[in-house]
């Protein structure tokens, strides 16, 4: 498999700022990237990553498999990661999980019939200060209720 | 040198070591997991926590540098308490499956558990499993006892030099693995089994063969490569169970590759257990007398007219007796060289002893190197280790040679010549190097042109400065040059180069004991420590057209292994006698008319030559299997027996005496220069119809020992043509097709796979069972195409035969 233009162009981008010698270092910035791209990230676009950059795949699929952010199943449209760590399970992220599951009608680690939304638990935000946190696309939304849930799905198409 | 204080007592230590190195050489025990000398620091399990004063945690003794005045305290209640809890800690996910656990009584957990570990666990929790992957033939998992110490990760970065096995996934989730189940392929794998601390990784082939304590240890030297790696043979009531590598810091360090650790099994394989004789066309399984006087009788008749084969595999003394036997009986033609496929290569070359001219540990230190027409990597595994540590430290290690081999380590140049200019190529170097070096170009390099030999001009001119520019650095001769049909013009071309830049001169040779063969003889040219001898002809003549009326074989296969191996089937068909002593059944066994059934390496004794230069001598594991004798004894016997004078041994010593000094006299010593090869002439290329044939061997595939292991024939499975994406294109072949190749000799119907390593013109067909009815291993060959009747020279594949 040959990655897309626009991969391998961030990737060329992203090697500029670290020694050519070091071709691990892009290989987070790489798998942005393909799943930017691709949506997620299946075996042969990590061997396509691994390629690129001239990395055995397994320095590939230890990156990928590490960082929850990376994707190795499809996901929908929407991905909806709520974070259930200490801060924001003592704030009632249960609350919210629970009203996200009723909404959606699909349990964690699933995605809805229709291919809008993927429902994921995930541990610590790193914005604590806004427990409980819901992470959807290139926002945050902090101090989640279940009503506020029910406002943020529906301003989702 | 700094002054530190372990448990009290006074110790100067070099300065900057790691504390766990310091108590290590000292002797003190600290228990690891994580750390190993031949590894980077991972300081992960935390096992090797000491005291150290004025710290208020405990610190871990394999991350933690020595420093002046420092304190430690490596027993103290406290460092002891710090590892009773890591040992808890460790102990919640592992399972209590030690009686079923192959590692069960060398087992570092077990051993620590014992010593530092709690007789009952607090957990109650759920223990984690693993799922298990399939790793290939000769590594088995067991995930579940994984304790996550990344040796074996570290191991395939740093040492194997490619990664296969990572880390993947997180915290409890954590896994040891390749994540996709692939066959992990390192030539080196073996040695993480030895580097797992616990039972998650283990050898397949010895799985539930035996318990540790049951088995008795004998040293030995592997008989596969000049390298010599010093082993052990492990073994229960007489029957080989396994081989461990025994750590020798000249040699193999604390590995050894997995030829060598693997082949063993090849004791139990096809071996021949009693002397045959064939009657018609029947084989009969005989007494040795009746075997004795089949031998001797059709020895006596052909007389003089007697050639012999010796394996190159063979020890010193074996190879000593055999020419002595022969050359005894007034014959002349003996050589060990099967491949050779340059019969000129004695009168270029006189003694091409195939010696490394050099220490194994001085290879680390090079800071330059040219290796021409070889792949360490597979040919010498732990000779090729040394480069990479060479090339760690900043070395240019160069290749040149008429395929891009898969490498595991970083060429400076990695030069591909094209197809036939292998010495116009050397000369191109060569020259490079007079014009880098200002003191003018000699005549014979005058005409040496790069980019006709299908070089990169300023490639070869960076290659050449490199070898210049060097403190300490070295040319070497790989195993496929010395074979080549023009093998003479290649090492006097190699050497000039070497001596155009100052560079040391060396070979890397095929096989154990190449040098003691050379040394003890085994050259028709040349007699025991190169004594004149009455000149006979070298196995490219008579294993080839001029066959002799008597053929004496041992512990080789040339049906398989000579340069022509159709050739070799002709000189044996037309000669009257054949005496095969071998320990296994071979196509060149069957095809003999008496077959002597000889020990195998790990129940034979003997010494081999390494190609440092160093004698090493072992003794056997296990008794022969059957009726089979140590070749010595079979030799002495045909040797006494016809009358061959001084020929009563009574111990394999008087021989070893005899080949040893042989080895004296021949100039074998460690680390001894190779002897100068005659001056070089102007380069020829080769040229031919159709692809020319590299006949690179097959690690597992290339002596009779190895090929006769189960283990390593399934990790080698079938023997494959190599050849360029463009000739593949050109004619309608894809990966993994089965395309018919013919040769001079005949042809040969092989999977076909390809690589942009192999340059357009050449296919990559390792010497091998599967290609021997190609004819020439150096030959040219025609590669058919797959839709029938699209070219003249096409040969359908055939479905029928698939
Ligand atoms: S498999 Fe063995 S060597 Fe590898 S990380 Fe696990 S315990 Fe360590
Ligand atoms: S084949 Fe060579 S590298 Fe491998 S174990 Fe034997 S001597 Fe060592
Ligand atoms: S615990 Fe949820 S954001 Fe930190
Ligand atoms: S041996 Fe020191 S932390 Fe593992």
């Amino acid at each position: 498999m040959e990655l897309p233009e626009p991969v391998t162009r961030r990737i060329d981008q992203a090697r500029t700022r670290y020694p050519a010698e070091e071709p691990r270092a892009a290989v987070i910035e790489a798998l942005h990237a393909a799943q930017d791209e691709l949506g997620w990230l299946d075996q042969p676009t990590l061997d396509a990553v691994a390629d690129y950059l001239g990395l055995e795949p397994i320095k590939v699929y230890e990156a990928a498999t590490f960082y929850d952010m990376f994707n190795r199943e499809p996901v929908g449209r929407h991905h909806v990661r709520v974070c259930t760590n200490i801060s924001c399970w003592l704030c009632d992220s249960d609350a919210v999980t629970d009203r996200l599951r009723e909404r959606l009608g699909i349990d964690f680690g699933e995605t809805t019939s229709d291919g809008r939304f993927t429902l994921t638990e995930v541990e610590c935000l790193g914005a604590c200060g806004g427990a409980p946190v819901i992470w959807i696309g290139r926002s945050y939304y902090e101090n989640a209720t279940p009503e506020r849930v029910e406002e943020i799905l529906d301003g989702l198409e | 040198m700094a002054q530190i204080f372990i448990n009290g007592e006074a110790h100067e230590v070099p300065e900057g070591q790691m504390l766990i190195e310091a108590t290590d050489a000292l002797g003190i025990d600290v228990p690891r997991f994580c750390y190993h000398r031949g590894l980077s620091v991972a300081a992960n399990c935390r096992m090797c926590l000491v005291e150290v004063a004025n710290r208020k945690t405990p610190a871990p003794a394999c991350a933690t540098p020595v420093s002046e005045g420092m304190e430690v305290q490596t027993h103290s209640e406290g460092a002891l308490e710090a590892r009773r809890a890591i040992m808890e800690f460790l102990l919640i996910n592992h399972p209590l499956d030690c009686p079923i656990c192959d590692q069960g009584g060398e087992c570092d957990l077990q051993d620590f558990a014992l010593a530092h570990g709690s007789g009952h666990s607090r957990y109650r929790e759920p223990k984690r499993a693993v799922a298990d992957e399939d790793l290939g033939p000769l590594i088995e998992t067991e995930m579940t006892r994984c304790i996550h110490c990344t040796r074996c990760v570290r191991f395939g970065e740093e040492v194997g030099g490619y990664a296969e096995l990572g880390a993947t996934f997180r915290g409890e989730e954590m896994e040891i693995g390749t994540y996709v189940g692939r066959t992990v392929e390192s030539e080196l794998s073996g040695n993480m089994i030895d580097l797992c601390p616990v039972g998650a990784l283990t050898s397949k082939p010895y799985r539930y063969k035996a318990r540790v304590w049951e088995m008795r240890h004998h040293p030995t030297i592997c008989p596969h490569c000049p390298v010599g790696c010093n082993m052990k043979v492990e073994e229960v009531d007489d029957e080989v169970k396994r081989v461990l590598p025994v750590t020798n810091d000249a040699i193999n360090e604390d590995w050894i590759c997995d030829k060598g650790r693997y082949s063993y099994e090849a004791v139990h394989h096809d071996r021949v257990a009693e002397p045959h004789i064939k009657v018609g066309d029947r084989w009969r399984a005989v007494s040795w007398e009746t075997a004795f006087n089949a031998a001797l009788k059709g020895l006596r008749s052909v007389g003089s007219d007697l050639a012999a084969a010796v394996a190159p595999t063979a020890t010193v003394e074996e190879q000593w007796l055999t020419q002595h036997l022969v050359r005894g009986l007034g014959a002349t033609d003996i050589d060990h060289r099967l491949g050779l496929a340059d019969p000129d290569l004695d009168a270029g070359v006189a003694n091409a002893t195939p010696l490394l001219g050099q220490r194994l540990v001085d290879l680390e230190a090079l800071d330059g190197a040219l290796v021409i027409g070889g792949n360490p990597r597979k040919d010498q595994p732990l000779a090729n280790h040394r480069l990479r540590k060479a090339v760690a430290r900043g070395a240019r290690v160069s290749a040149l040679g008429p395929v891009r081999y898969p490498r595991n380590l970083d060429h400076f140049r990695d030069l591909v010549h094209g197809p036939g200019q292998a010495a116009p190529a050397v000369a191109a170097v060569a020259k490079a190097v007079a014009e880098a070096g200002g003191a003018g170009v000699p005549a014979n390099l005058q005409g040496a042109d790069a980019e006709e030999a299908g070089l990169d001009p300023r490639e070869v001119q960076e290659l050449a400065d490199s070898l210049i520019h060097g403190r300490q650095t070295s040319v070497l001769v790989g195993t496929l040059a010395q074979e080549d049909p023009q093998a003479g013009e290649l090492i006097r071309l190699a050497h000039q180069a070497a001596r155009l830049a100052g560079a040391a001169f060396g070979y890397l040779a095929a096989y154990g004991n190449s040098v003691g063969a050379w040394a003890t003889g085994c050259v028709p040219h040349r007699g025991p420590g190169g004594d004149p001898v009455r000149e006979g002809r070298p196995a490219a003549a008579f294993l080839a057209s001029d066959p002799r009326r008597g053929i004496l074989t041992l512990g080789c296969d040339p049906l398989v292994e000579a340069a022509d191996p159709v050739a070799a089937q002709a000189a044996f068909e037309a000669a009257e006698l054949h005496v095969a002593i071998t320990s296994h059944w071979s196509a060149t066994a069957r095809a003999a008319d008496v077959v002597l059934p000889m020990a195998a390496y790990p129940e034979n004794e003997g010494a081999y030559a390494s190609g440092e230069g160093r004698l090493q001598a072992f003794g056997p594991a296990a008794s022969p299997v059957g009726e089979a004798r140590p070749a010595w004894k079979i030799l002495r016997v045909l040797a006494h027996t016809l009358g061959v004078p001084e020929s009563e041994f009574v111990e394999v010593g008087e021989i070893r005496e005899r080949a040893e000094a042989a080895l004296t006299r021949a100039g074998i010593a460690l680390g001894a220069s190779p002897p100068e090869p005659g001056p070089a002439l102007e380069a020829e290329p080769r040229s031919g119809p159709g692809l020319l044939r590299v006949p690179a061997r097959h690690i597992y595939h290339d002596d009779l020992f190895v090929r006769r292991a189960p283990a390593l024939q399934e990790q080698f499975g079938r023997l494959t043509a190599t050849i360029s994406p463009e000739d593949a294109a050109e004619r309608g072949v894809d990966e993994g097709d089965a395309v018919r190749f013919e040769g001079p000799g005949g042809s040969a119907r092989l999977p076909v796979h390809l690589d942009g390593g192999v340059p357009p013109g050449v296919a990559w067909i390792p010497a091998g069972e599967d290609a021997a009815s190609l004819g020439p291993a150096f030959g040219w060959v025609r590669l058919s195409d797959r839709a029938a009747g699209r070219t003249g020279e096409a040969v359908t594949a055939d479905p029928s035969e698939a």
